[in-house]
């Protein structure tokens, strides 16, 4: 994992102060974070080491476009990689009150609220920033709408959608950000993070996971053992001998593309920003 | 913000007034840096602190890692606002919060 994070230094030397505030948070998130482990110790990792990959990848998607990055988009976009799981940890609680705003069926037993909280976590993480948004020493509200709406963004969200989305989003006055571009990264790069360096395997005893669903997940994941962001494609590369794995591996590929091509269309149509890569090509590996 | 320190033997309560926040929070770091060695138990009084954010979280932390190694650091007083930051952020799990 690359450790040099171009957009925290970035942010550092044009906003001392976004920056300190962005620094502030990152132990707390990652306090926030940990608690998921303890509800879903079964699930992919979300911690702060997820937000790490996920700030290397976006640095990586930006290459050399981040001088036209401004230090709120930076800041924008560092605040939703830090903050866009959170609703994975979030109380039983604020949960109860979270699915009664997303009308989430009330779960039968813990498996299904867990599972809730896995398919709802993107509005749940933008739900816990509007109530609790304060805390985290956000500069106003419309900071705070715009790293919910990044949050939010990185699943299942309309990024075309003018509304939700707006090119440039005032944050303050005379200051925008480009909501669609920050969003699209965020998504992509969440995306881009299923290689098993995600899932430490000492961690995990796979075979002792309850879940058929959760096992199947994780050795599609452990099966993938490397990602790299060449400037045209992604390279996805693989090993298994199991052909249940092999279909649930090009599964994941074919949505990583599906992503890909999205993320490429709303950087294209609703920012001056490109997102270079346009394939994704998965090699089987052998022996590995 | 002000922050009053009160040292008996190798005992100390730090009491806090006002708010903790991302103007604030250095002054209390500033505050602390200096004060902790010799120092075995560490009592923070929240009973005056009306607000907690990110930034006042992170020096504490930043606080219990050096307790953890020389003593054990105790936080008491704690209105209604600072337990839900403390609870929301899962500071709990990690701090000795002692409730009123």
């Amino acid at each position: 994992m690359n450790t040099e994070y171009g957009i925290e230094k970035r942010l550092r030397e044009l906003n001392k102060d976004l920056h300190e505030r962005y620094r502030n948070c990152v132990t707390v998130a990652g306090q926030i974070l940990g608690r998921y482990e303890n509800y879903f110790p079964d699930f992919t990792d979300h911690t702060l080491l997820h937000t790490l990959d996920i700030l290397d990848l976006c640095n990586r998607l930006i290459g050399e476009q981040i001088t036209l990055l401004t230090d709120d988009d930076l800041y924008v976009l560092m605040m939703g990689a830090l903050f866009h799981d959170v609703g994975m940890g979030v109380s039983y609680s604020d949960f109860e009150e979270f699915g009664r705003v997303l009308k989430i069926p009330i779960p039968a037993n813990d498996e299904e609220r867990a599972w809730a909280v896995r398919d709802y976590h993107q509005e749940l993480s933008g739900l816990y920033l509007k109530k609790y948004w304060r805390m985290f020493d956000l500069p106003n509200e419309r900071y705070a709408h715009a790293v919910i709406q990044v949050c939010r963004g990185h699943r299942k969200t309309d990024l075309m959608d003018e509304a939700g989305y707006p090119v440039q989003y005032e944050v303050e006055q005379g200051k925008t950000v480009y909501l669609p571009y920050l969003a699209a990264l965020l998504c992509l790069a969440d995306e881009l993070d299923i290689s098993t360096d995600r899932n430490i395997s000492f961690m995990y005893d796979v075979e002792k996971m309850p879940s058929a669903r959760d096992r199947r997940e994780f050795r599609k994941h452990m099966a993938i053992h490397g990602l790299e962001l060449e400037p045209e494609k992604v390279v996805v590369r693989a090993w298994s001998m199991d052909q249940e794995i092999r279909d649930g591996v090009e599964e994941v590929c074919a949505k990583l593309k599906d992503k890909l091509l999205m993320c490429r269309r709303v950087a294209a149509q609703r920012s001056p920003f490109t997102i270079s890569q346009e394939d994704v090509e998965l090699i089987w590996e052998v022996g590995v | 913000m002000q922050v009053v320190k009160t040292l008996n033997g190798d005992e100390l309560k730090v009491q806090v007034i006002g708010r903790l926040e991302t103007v604030t929070a250095p002054m209390l770091d500033g505050e602390l840096k200096d004060s902790l060695e010799g120092v075995a138990t560490l009592i923070f009084d929240f009973s005056q602190l009306e607000y907690i954010s990110s930034a006042g979280l992170r020096v504490l932390f930043s606080v219990q890692k050096i307790m953890n190694r020389q003593g054990k650091m105790i936080i008491r007083g704690a209105n209604e606002d600072v337990m839900e930051v403390f609870e929301v952020t899962g500071s709990v799990d990690i701090m000795t919060i002692e409730k009123n």
